[in-house]
């Protein structure tokens, strides 16, 4: 499993980490009781500091993704489908009508979104 | 020519060829320090830079040579080599910096990826510690069974340097060593998880911990050869037993930088193309010169060399001015243990007429003032008495007459001898006072009517 971070990219690092890892988690690459790389090794390999890792890590955590052990080593856990709430659900469709035109402003045209966005769906349904 | 001129000569031209070939063993994608395609070191450009970089080289090893060979002046010899090498480095690497390439802005990091552990356990890596402190706990009671001094420093011709044997003295001995198992470990702890992983999958990571695994092989290996010294020492190994261990020493680690140089820089050989990313991860910018790297924003302790094979340190860390500061520690405090015996010691197993007689009161031995007075003088004018030492006393003078006529010379002549009176052991300790300058002299009772054990410190 490869996590890829942009050093250039606007987002921060640490929100790069969380995002890349909540896909793998979501995705299955990453299956309940599989270590994930200590604070100070991820940390190292990707060249910021250990509190950027952590603070990713602590994040995941939160969301019922990883047990977190006191040596800072990480660990997928099972995770109970949570329920999302209404409004929950309005915030993630106002997010996800922001980066389509986050993309679009980039240069994307839309039937080439529209494309990808219907690849995207079609793993969803297939899960 | 003699012991430490030749000695000198060796490591001048062991450096240099190191020096030359030092850009053939780094990444494929680093050239001098910078990261540039691969292809461009079969350029007309490349070829020039590294033409010119081994004429600069070679150039500041003949005139080292020189210096060393013909002046006499080992030690400016190396310093000048070593400068040189470092110069011709700095001035490629200036001219290789124009054919830089874009730093690759994705960073990618294999979750899956092995955790790496110490070849052996970590056992293996303390069990030399373990065996110092075992000497230590069975050396300190036993004090008064050992010989009344022990070989600390060893030449082609045997020890040739000594510590006065006490229960302070073992102890130092031995904690300098467990000290530099310590840095030894850490480096190899350094190494496994406090460096950063560059490729991330396929033959090239592998090939990666392959060379981190041989590289701390060679660093618990060197903690082993490290601890024999003292052993030797205490258990009165005959001489023959450091003679094997210079080879072993000499081969074991020709084996390893063999092996680390077939294998390439990060075992950038074992593999072919299509490897990872680009360069090492580093940013060009943060290398000063190509060889020092400073980053403060990097965690890593321990980065690649972009020149030559290895490790070299992050000083951007605070944390990793530590090992820096550990040898630099190792360095100045060695000569503690030879304090007293620093700068000539030699002769037979000479031994006091009564061990057991209270030193303080005792006065100086008949002969040993102007014994100690000719042979200042003798030195004074160049030709030390050698028909007053004993044989093992004159292969020292010999072997160290080059350092013992650069503190005399430096010191200039001979204004007064005073007697301070018996050191540890009962040998005479004598205060010369020269017109620029006092040494400590410690010269042990005549035998047959010669000198059989002196020796001397400079003193403040």
């Amino acid at each position: 499993m490869i996590l890829r971070i942009d050093a250039e990219s606007a987002t921060p690092v640490y929100r790069q980490i969380v995002d890349g890892l909540r896909v793998a988690l979501v995705n299955g690459d990453l299956a309940p009781g599989d270590p994930l790389p200590a604070v100070r090794r991820l940390a190292l390999d990707i060249g910021v500091h250990f509190n950027t890792v952590a603070q990713a890590y602590r994040e995941l955590a939160r969301e019922g993704w990883l047990h977190i052990s006191a040596r800072g080593g990480a660990q997928v856990k099972e995770r109970a489908a949570p329920i999302a709430p209404k409004p929950e659900a309005a915030t993630y469709r106002r997010r996800i009508e922001q980066l389509i035109a986050q993309i679009q402003a980039s240069g994307a045209t839309p039937s080439s979104l529209a494309r990808e966005l219907r690849r995207i769906a079609k793993g969803l349904e297939d899960c | 020519m003699n012991t430490p001129t030749i000695s000198v000569f060796i490591c001048i031209v062991a450096m240099s060829a190191l020096g030359h070939f030092l850009p053939k063993f780094t990444r494929p994608d680093l050239f001098f320090g910078v990261t540039v395609d691969p292809a461009i070191r079969n350029s007309d450009e490349a070829r020039r830079i590294l033409r010119n970089y081994r004429i600069a080289l070679w150039s500041s090893a003949i005139a080292a040579g020189t210096l060393d060979g013909v002046l006499h002046r080992p030690v400016i010899a190396l310093v000048l080599c070593v400068i040189g090498i470092g110069c011709a480095q700095v001035a490629s690497h200036r001219r290789a910096l124009i054919h830089a390439a874009s730093r690759a802005t994705t960073i990618e990091v294999d979750l899956s990826a092995p955790r790496e552990h110490v070849p052996g356990g970590l056992l293996t890596a303390l069990l030399p510690l373990i065996v110092l402190v075992g000497l230590g706990l069975w050396a300190v009671p036993h004090v008064d069974q050992l010989p009344l001094r022990l070989p600390v420093h060893w030449g082609f011709s045997g020890p040739n340097r000594w510590m006065i044997t006490s229960s302070r003295a073992i102890i130092v001995l031995l904690a300098q060593h467990a000290f530099i198992c310590l840095v030894l470990i850490a480096s190899a702890l350094a190494v496994l998880h406090w460096s950063r992983r560059i490729a991330v999958s396929g033959p090239a990571a592998a090939s990666e911990r392959q060379f981190r695994r041989r590289t701390v092989s060679l660093i618990l290996t060197a903690e082993y050869f490290t601890i024999l010294p003292p052993i030797f020492s205490l258990l009165q190994a005959p001489a023959l037993a450091m003679k094997v261990w210079s080879v072993a020493l000499i081969v074991t680690i020709v084996a390893f930088v063999i092996s680390l140089i077939r294998a390439g820089q990060g075992g950038a050989r074992l593999v072919g193309t299509g490897r990872g990313p680009i360069g090492d991860r580093t940013a060009d910018e943060r290398w000063v010169g190509g060889f020092l790297y400073f980053n403060p924003t990097d965690p890593a302790l321990l980065v690649e060399r972009r020149m030559g094979i290895g490790w070299t340190v992050n000083f951007g860390n605070p944390w990793s001015w530590v090992p820096v500061i550990a040898v630099a520690v190792i360095v100045v405090t060695a000569p503690l243990t030879v304090r007293g015996g620093s700068n000539l010691a030699a002769g037979g197993p000479w031994q006091p007429d009564n061990p057991g007689a209270p030193l303080q009161n005792k006065s100086a031995s008949p002969g040993t003032a102007e014994a100690l007075r000719r042979y200042i003088l003798s030195l004074e004018r160049g030709h030390p008495n050698y028909e007053e030492m004993s044989p093992q006393l004159a292969a020292a003078v010999t072997e160290q007459l080059p350092k013992i006529m650069a503190t005399i010379n430096r010191l200039g002549e001979l204004t007064s001898l005073t007697y301070e009176g018996p050191d540890t052991v009962g040998a005479d300790v004598y205060i010369a006072a020269f017109t620029r300058g006092r040494l400590e002299w410690h010269i042990g009772p005549l035998i047959d009517g010669k000198v059989a054990y002196r020796q001397f410190r400079p003193l403040p």
